[in-house]
Formats: C-alpha cells, structure tokens, sequence
C-alpha cells in the first residue's frame, strides 16, 4: 500500500485531504509542523508528501530542500511532493 | 437559502441526516430550491458549493457534519482574530489569519469567502488601514452567509446534538 504523508497545520485540510486520501486506498500519516514533519518523513518513509508551504517551524520551501537534500541519497528515492 | 424555501415534505430534519438517501434528496432539494439548474453547476456567487463540500467528505453526512461544525468553529476564530489584527494594524497576523482561513475556506467549497479573504490577504501587506478595513469587512459580510447556509442544514445543531 502507498503511503502518504500530509504536513499541513491546519486540521481541517488536514483531516478532510487524510480522508479522501484513505478512500482512495493510501496509507496515511499526518503532520501539523514542519519539524514533526521531518521527523515522520524518516520514520512513516511516505511515497508522497502533502505539503503545505506555510507550515510553522520549518516552511514547505526549507522541507522540499531537505527531501531533496537528503532522502534521495539515504533512501535511494524521494517521495513525489504534492503542494496544493 | 433557508429552511422556509424547503417544501413541508423536505423541512430539516435532524434525522433526515442519519440516512444517506434521504440526505441526499434534502440536498438535491435545496439546490433546486436556490435555483440551481444543475447540481454540479452551483452559481459562483453561492456561500457555499455543496457539492464540493460533499465530495470532500466522501459524501458522508457523519462527516459533512463534523466537518461543517468544525468549520463554523474554526472560522469564528479566525474573523475574530482578523478584526483584532486590523484594528491594531498588525498586518502580519492579519496576512497569516486571511491566508489560513482562506485556504480552509478554498478546500470546503466556500469560494466567495476564500476570494475575499485571499485579497485581504495579499493587499494587507500595503498596510492601508482603511483599504484593509472594507475588504474585512466584505469578508465579514461573506462569512455570515456561510455561517447562514450551513446553519440552514442544520448542521451546527447536529453537530452538537451528536458530540453531546
């Protein structure tokens, strides 16, 4: 099952996009900062990200860097980043 | 839109709400009601676009109605805290509070609302106090009909009569 991981600090976008996401058949794991964010990106190991660019502690921008920075040379792939 | 342009057979029902089908028809009902000719057409100026509401919850009324209470909530204290940012020129918190509410906003369905607090959101960074004031204030005006429509469901007051 393909994971998704939604960094979005607002719950309401947050729980309705997990929602439709679960329906879709995605596992899913949700964030509401950007540190908590880094954190679930090395623990969940999602294939996608739900990104929303203004997160508080770390914004979409500096967790773009970090995915590309750092996930495609330890895990071998990064996860797509989907920033509606 | 409210409950006295439902026919008696369709009035809110609290219960109509724990059935999908007949969910659906107070639904469908009520777009007929607000004149519009197709339900995946709503009007662009409609406080709220039922049919993206409803696709975002799956169509399920459980979760139509939880997310519309927590919708209510979380809009309330946002236009609180916007009226208390431009009252005290604080145009940071003014773009922060425009941007959350109108992204909330966008993802729900309530365009009009979203539009305007998303001006508000780019425009407040000018810091015209006055400028920034009137766009509040439309989006004031905007967030009492969504408040209104969704009220008209009866949605708040299932919301809490099933939390309780």
């Amino acid at each position: 099952m393909k994971r998704i991981l939604s960094i979005e600090d607002d719950p309401i976008i947050s729980s309705v996009y997990s929602s439709k996401y679960k329906a879709a058949g995605f596992a899913t794991s949700a964030a509401a900062d950007g540190d908590d964010g880094l954190r679930q990106l090395k623990s969940f190991k999602p294939d996608f990200v739900h990104l929303d660019l203004q997160v508080p502690k770390l914004n979409g921008a500096e967790i773009i860097k970090h995915i590309r920075a750092n996930l495609q040379r330890r895990y071998g792939r990064a996860p797509s980043s989907i920033a509606p | 839109m409210t409950n006295s342009t439902l026919s008696p057979a369709t009035q809110l029902n609290p219960e109509a709400f724990n059935d999908r089908n007949a969910f659906q028809s107070v639904l469908a009902c009520q777009l007929r009601a607000a004149g519009s000719p197709k339900a995946a057409t709503p009007a662009a100026d409609e406080p709220v676009d039922m049919n993206r509401l409803l696709e975002m919850v799956n169509d399920e009324p459980q979760r139509l109605r939880e997310l519309a209470s927590s919708y209510l909530v979380e809009a309330d204290d946002i236009m609180e805290g916007l009226w208390t940012s431009v009252q005290k020129a604080d145009w940071d918190q003014t773009m922060r509070l425009a941007h959350r509410l109108s992204g909330t906003s966008a993802v729900c369905g309530m365009r009009p609302l979203a539009a305007s607090l998303r001006e508000l959101e780019i425009k407040a960074k000018d810091g015209r106090w006055s400028e920034n004031q009137a766009l509040l204030q439309e989006a004031g005006r905007q967030h009492i009909r969504v408040a209104n429509c969704l009220r008209s469901y009866g949605l708040r007051k299932l919301a809490t009569a099933a939390a309780a």
